[in-house]
């Protein structure tokens, strides 16, 4: 893997997008004239590579006001289908309330975007904080690396401390360890993060 | 089931039960063996070559 990795980017050429990549990388051109956002979870290993499926994608954005929201419904409408029943008004309602909204493309459920507003200190860090990635012509926002990693073993299941070791495995020269090691502080998993070193 | 049966298979239980224990941790270990085998490939194989391969997988878990 070619990569050339500083504190806030990475760029990464010639890679063959997947279907999946090519899913995210499609709506997120669209979400970056609406608002500010972060890809969460999953694929960020899936991007650099690991080998698992994931049925959605989770998107964090800033707050946003109910016509900023209303106009980027109208924008994506009609190429993409809302997953959940709620009409505009209850889907605004959904993010106002912390939820998470479901985005596909038209008639596909699989993959989708989760996406959701930043609820928290902890979300607006993610936010502020994004990892810049550059894919040859495309350009994308990502969780940065140290509080990611952490976060999986804070999640703890099986694939989420496969994502950690995957993401430790390919970046461990370039994260920054005492970042991993103050976000396992805070999420109060020292002891994973012992035994994960 | 025969209550023959189910008496042997209570006898056993303890045993047993550890010994899926055991096998669990054995497989997660093993996982966690090939995930950093396959980061360690990733890592030393050009992007196009380990992308193309990648991507051919993950198309295949999204096909209609």
């Amino acid at each position: 893997m070619e990569i050339q990795y500083s504190k806030d980017s990475i760029i990464l050429k010639n890679k063959s997008l997947s279907n999946v990549d090519k899913f995210v990388l499609e709506f997120v051109d669209l979400l970056k004239n609406h608002f500010r956002y972060v890809i969460v979870s999953g694929y960020v290993a899936i991007l650099f590579g690991r080998s698992r499926g994931t049925e959605d994608i989770d998107i964090l954005i800033e707050k946003i006001t109910k016509s900023e929201f209303f106009n980027f419904v109208s924008e994506i409408e009609d190429r993409y289908d809302f997953l959940n029943p709620e009409d505009r008004e209850g889907l605004y309602e959904m993010l106002s309330e912390n939820l998470g909204i479901r985005i596909s493309k038209k008639n596909a459920i699989i993959p989708n975007i989760e996406l959701k507003i930043i609820k928290n200190e902890v979300e607006k860090y993610v936010l502020d904080n994004r990892l810049k990635v550059k894919l040859d012509k495309n350009l994308l926002y990502l969780s940065p690396l140290e509080i990611q990693l952490a976060y999986k073993l804070f999640l703890g299941g099986e694939k989420d401390i496969m994502d950690a070791v995957y993401l430790y495995e390919l970046f461990q020269n370039n994260i920054q360890r005492d970042e991993i090691e103050y976000w396992a502080k805070y999420f109060k998993i020292q002891d994973k993060l012992d035994n994960f070193w | 089931m025969k209550e023959s049966e189910k008496r042997k298979f209570d006898e056993n239980r303890e045993q047993i039960l550890k010994e899926l224990e055991e096998e669990k941790e054995r497989n997660f270990k093993q996982k966690i063996e090939f995930v950093r085998l396959y980061a360690e490939w990733i890592k030393k194989t050009p992007n196009k070559e380990w992308s193309k391969q990648h991507s051919k997988f993950i198309n295949s878990m999204y096909k209609k």
